[in-house]
């Protein structure tokens, strides 16, 4: 597979919290408009920019961003906000 | 833990088990986003006007001052992109600047914690004007104005009103070199002495200036968000004065 211009294929890191009580709260129960992800590939970059991430980066990113790619989702690098 | 603070908790990102330092967070330089620190608790009134509360609105008190953790070193333009600047200018703000931004924005970061403080993502072209010591440096070609009263008697009582659509400008920064968003046939024009309507470039723009503003977007009619619109809301103004802030293609002639 090879991405189009600032294309970026993510794998979602889902965390569970867990309280000092010991509940567990899914990270489906949180509001998070942030995701944390690991950069699978990118594509070359925008016509006037390169790429800023690489392959194996972990980032976060606007969860409500981009679609789904089976287990995986698909952004942009606009959508990312930092690398970790 | 309240139930604010609950609700809270699971809105804001915690990055203490990310990172070890702030600055450990790399931006993405063509993205426009500046990580910035909560300085503002509008939860209590630093004004000291007593108000009348007529109606609660969020815009009012709304956070729009934080000051700058890190910021991209250049400002990315190119319309065909969303990550795009609304405005070709220069990244005018720097680490530890104070900066205000507008109301959207305001409403629509995201938050994160780490260690006890909050911070905040936002995007330059949501910047209005960065406070560096006592300077006031307005960016994104945005001008700062302030309002004209006029007074007028009414049987034996004065009467103070605001000049709808006429104010003086207060602080310019740098001039944009291209504008995202359309502004055509909204020129500038400039009165002479013989009061003929000639053009002028925003160049000619200075401190001091009287300028007239488009009819339709009136200082006493401007909401949050508005063409023009006031920088801080008056119930937790920091700023010695009220100000109201427009883009230059907003103004129709200097006076």
């Amino acid at each position: 597979m090879r991405l189009l211009d600032d294309r970026v294929l993510v794998k979602p890191i889902i965390e569970e919290e867990v309280t000092k009580g010991g509940i567990i709260i899914p990270d489906s129960a949180k509001n998070h408009q942030v995701g944390k992800a690991e950069v699978i590939e990118t594509g070359s970059g925008g016509k006037s920019f390169g790429m800023t991430v690489s392959n194996g980066d972990t980032i976060l990113y606007n969860k409500h961003a981009g679609e789904p790619w089976d287990d995986n989702k698909l952004i942009r690098q606009s959508d990312i906000i930092f690398i970790l | 833990m309240s139930a604010r603070e609950f609700r809270q908790s699971r809105l804001e990102y915690n990055l203490d088990n990310e990172i070890e330092d702030i600055h450990d967070l790399k931006l993405i330089q063509t993205n426009n986003i500046l990580l910035v620190e909560r300085i503002q608790d509008t939860s209590t009134y630093i004004n000291s006007n007593i108000e009348v509360v007529k109606e609660w609105s969020a815009g009012e008190h709304a956070e729009r001052i934080f000051k700058v953790v890190k910021a991209p070193k250049t400002v990315f333009f190119d319309p065909r992109y969303p990550n795009s600047n609304a405005y070709a200018t220069d990244m005018e703000v720097k680490e530890g600047d104070t900066v205000f931004i507008n109301l959207s924005e305001s409403l629509n970061t995201f938050v994160y914690t780490f260690k006890g403080k909050t911070y905040h993502t936002i995007r330059y072209d949501s910047i209005v004007c960065a406070k560096r010591g006592d300077d006031i440096v307005p960016v994104n070609g945005y001008v700062l104005l302030t309002p004209i009263e006029k007074s007028r008697k009414v049987l034996e009582y004065e009467v103070k009103s605001v000049v709808p659509n006429e104010a003086k400008v207060a602080y310019i920064g740098s001039r944009n070199r291209e504008y995202k968003r359309n502004y055509r046939g909204r020129s500038l024009k400039k009165v002479d002495s013989q009061r003929t309507i000639v053009d002028f470039s925003d160049k000619d723009l200075h401190v001091g200036d009287i300028v007239v503003l488009n009819s339709t977007l009136a200082l006493t009619g401007a909401e949050q968000d508005a063409a023009i619109w006031p920088l801080e809301a008056s119930a937790h103004r920091v700023l010695d004065k009220p100000y109201f802030v427009c883009q230059r293609p907003r103004i129709v002639f200097i006076r």
